[in-house]
């Protein structure tokens, strides 16, 4: 069998009992078996499995033990590898053929410990909606690790046969017509972290491959992937509220969406216009968490620390946190709500997103267009950059946004091209980059310490110090800013204008 | 692909016992395996003629008279070196495998000839320079024994380490005569022997898988 049929796909929805005993109802009447079901999860002392994004679970099935390997993944679409085994015995060397081995090598039996179980009843029936059929199982009980444990209740959709968008639409309507929300993270990654005493770790960006045989359509699907899975596999970080880069990278994540929408805007079909909406609007609600985590991580602390009298910036500090808690709270009741969720099924749901372009630009190969994309955004930074040095500072902002989308795009699409000169012309891009991003953290916690002073003159005075601070450095770091930029403008593009790729085509 | 050369320049040390077991660890991890038999004798042809078809296939590779080509998709190959090589040999062999596994016994009969050839392999190029490691295995010899402790001075008097001491067992000729290795057994008729492996197959797979 080819390793390719080793996949499920599958949804995970959570919400109040009730309403997901409602939603397991009313996906269709067919007869519910429940049982207790445990899943005992397995992995080395030094966890070579979980390293590798690999989890490996046992469990007991019509008299005999089902051995499980899947590959974790943001994504509705993860591998799995099953195999009905006789005796319990966690030995990966029993997968199936296609297991990814090549991976992890010998791991003997002996080497694996139980790293945590899931104990539940399982109720489970099986559906078909629009000529797909679904495995429904909804689960309650508990997550065990050692003697910690954390409570398991969720509704999970798996597709059986049918269209793999079909998971997506069913999971949409109930999150349209009840308060469920989409849960990412699988019971392993939960378990494991329960054992480690771990939080939910915040995703970078992976760059997407591309190579010369895409098509405009195929990589408009894997760049839109890439995107999707920073937003997704950052919920869980941003849902946990430890630390900024959770939302710092899902923020990320959406403006990378977003200006890859835009890039592509050309050969879009009308109604992906609601995808670029929705995600502004996810975006927005993100900023004010976002703000005030830079100001009191980054912007405050070197003020603190050289400061002699610090009483109006601890006041001012305490103003910012209480915020900040505010900031989080509708944050979360913002990921809990419907138009997120609808958000994310869209995202990790449309299996082919080529549907959101016009049919002839789906089938164009990429590295024309590529090139031109490219062209595109560079002539825009440079009008926008006319006149750099003597640019009011509104003005270089939008410098600021041109540059970043032209960074973008070459994440996206800097794979076609030979990677020296490339990497060379990002790292010239990143100098002129973190400047712009300086400008224009400075200009946002001004306003913001405006806005946190309010009426309170003791505040005020610490907003002043703040603001003084940073015109001043601002001041300090102008003239670098003016020469990142004229460097920049000077840096050789590495791809090449389309008429001189043509002519050189000719020669040979 | 991983590829395991077992030589030592004695015969009767245990390089058949090692090579066929370790062939086994690999198959049944599901790996594609070959065992590549270099020795006149061969030995680990006459075990592979043995093994049941009901047992994880390894593929023979019959290199008595010569290198013959390793399949491309093989994941792991494990070469048995033979009796009497010298220097020259594992040399030519050694540019099949990324590392070396040394059985030694614990007797004084064997210092000369150990000291001899673990100097010239130590003298190898691509031993040298670290890239291929020398893993030297104590065969037939119990911890915390006088005789492990002499064994333990010698070889760190030549600059070595034992990777791993394999017991002196009767499993080993029980599974042998059935073309089995030890990995070929449940963990529960294998548990009095394992740990003896453990170290030597972890060192084997961390040396490529992680490195």
């Amino acid at each position: 069998m080819p390793a390719a049929t080793y996949r499920e796909i599958e949804i995970k929805l959570v919400g109040s009992s009730r309403t997901l005993d409602a939603a397991f109802g009313e996906l269709g009447a067919a007869s519910v078996r429940s049982a207790p079901v445990t899943s005992i999860y397995y992995d080395t002392a030094d966890k070579r499995l979980w390293k590798r994004g690999l989890t490996l679970r046992l469990r007991a099935k019509d008299g005999r033990h089902e051995l499980t390997m899947k590959r974790e993944s943001s994504a509705l679409v993860r591998g799995e590898w099953s195999v009905l085994i006789d005796d319990p015995i966690p030995d990966p060397g029993a997968l199936p053929r296609g297991a990814p081995r090549e991976e992890f090598g010998v791991i003997l039996p002996e080497e694996l410990t139980e790293q945590h179980r899931t104990v539940a009843i399982r109720s489970k029936k099986v559906v078909v909606i629009d000529a797909a059929s679904f495995e429904v199982s909804l689960d309650r009980g508990h997550i065990l690790a050692g003697q910690l444990s954390m409570p398991l209740e969720e509704l999970e959709i798996e597709l059986l046969h049918g269209p793999e968008d079909a998971v997506a639409r069913v999971a949409r309507d109930l999150v349209m017509r009840r308060s469920l929300r989409v849960a990412l993270e699988s019971k392993a990654a939960r378990g494991m972290a329960l054992a480690a005493g771990t939080v939910p770790r915040a995703r970078k960006f992976n760059r997407p491959v591309l190579t010369a045989q895409d098509t405009l359509g195929s990589a408009f699907q894997t760049i839109i992937g890439a995107t999707a899975l920073q937003v997704a596999g950052n919920l869980a970080a941003v849902r946990h509220g430890k630390g900024p880069k959770g939302v710092h990278q899902m923020r990320v994540g959406l403006r990378r969406l977003r200006s890859a929408l835009s890039l592509f805007r050309k050969h879009l079909d009308p109604h992906a216009t609601g995808l670029q909406e929705e995600a502004r609007a996810t975006l927005q609600a993100l900023g004010p968490a976002r703000d005030l985590d830079v100001f009191l991580t980054q912007m405050l602390p070197p003020i603190l620390s050289a400061h002699a009298d610090i009483t109006p910036l601890l006041h001012l500090q305490a103003i910012a946190e209480r915020e900040r808690a505010a900031a989080y709270l509708a944050l979360r009741r913002m990921l809990d709500g419907r138009a997120f969720n609808r958000l994310l099924l869209d995202l990790l749901g449309a299996q082919d997103m080529r549907g959101l372009l016009t049919e002839d630009a789906a089938a164009t190969p990429l590295p024309k267009v590529a090139t031109k994309l490219l062209a595109r955004r560079h002539r825009k930074l440079i009008t926008a950059g006319q006149g750099f040095a003597d640019m009011p500072l509104e003005q270089r902002h939008e410098v600021r946004i041109a540059a970043k989308k032209l960074r973008y795009a070459i994440d996206f699409l800097g794979g076609l091209y030979d990677p020296e000169p490339m990497r060379l012309y990002r790292k010239g891009m990143s100098r002129l980059q973190d400047d712009l991003g300086h400008l224009n953290d400075v200009a946002v916690a001004s306003e913001l310490v405006d806005r946190l002073a309010g009426d309170d003159e003791r505040a005020q005075v610490g907003a002043a110090l703040v603001k003084g601070w940073y015109a001043h450095r601002l001041a300090a770091i102008e003239p670098e800013m003016v020469a990142a930029w004229h460097d920049f403008a000077e840096t050789p593009i590495f791809w090449k204008p389309a008429r001189q790729q043509k002519a050189r085509g000719k020669r040979r | 692909m991983i590829s395991v050369l077992v030589a030592h320049a004695k015969g009767g040390c245990g390089k058949t016992t090692i090579a066929t077991n370790l062939a086994t660890a690999f198959a049944n991890a599901g790996l594609r395996t070959g065992l590549a038999d270099a020795d006149r004798q061969g030995s680990s042809l006459k075990w592979l003629k043995l093994r049941p078809d009901s047992a994880a296939p390894i593929e023979t590779l019959d290199w008595r008279k010569g290198r013959v080509d390793v399949p491309k998709k093989m994941a792991r190959l494990v070469i048995d070196a033979g009796a009497g090589v010298d220097s020259e040999r594992v040399r030519a062999l050694l540019k099949d495998a990324d590392m070396i596994i040394m059985p030694v016994l614990p007797s004084v009969f064997d210092e000369a000839a150990t000291k001899r050839f673990l100097k010239r392999v130590d003298e190898l190029k691509p031993v040298q320079s670290g890239r291929k490691p020398v893993m030297v295995v104590a065969n037939r010899v119990r911890a915390n024994t006088r005789a492990a402790k002499e064994l333990d001075e010698f070889l760190g008097s030549l600059g070595h380490d034992v990777v791993t001491r394999l017991g002196d067992r009767a499993i080993y000729q029980d599974v042998a005569r059935q073309g089995l290795g030890i990995f070929d057994l449940p963990p529960s008729r294998r548990a009095g022997v394992i740990n003896d492996w453990l170290p030597m197959v972890r060192r084997v797979e961390d040396w490529v898988v992680q490195g």
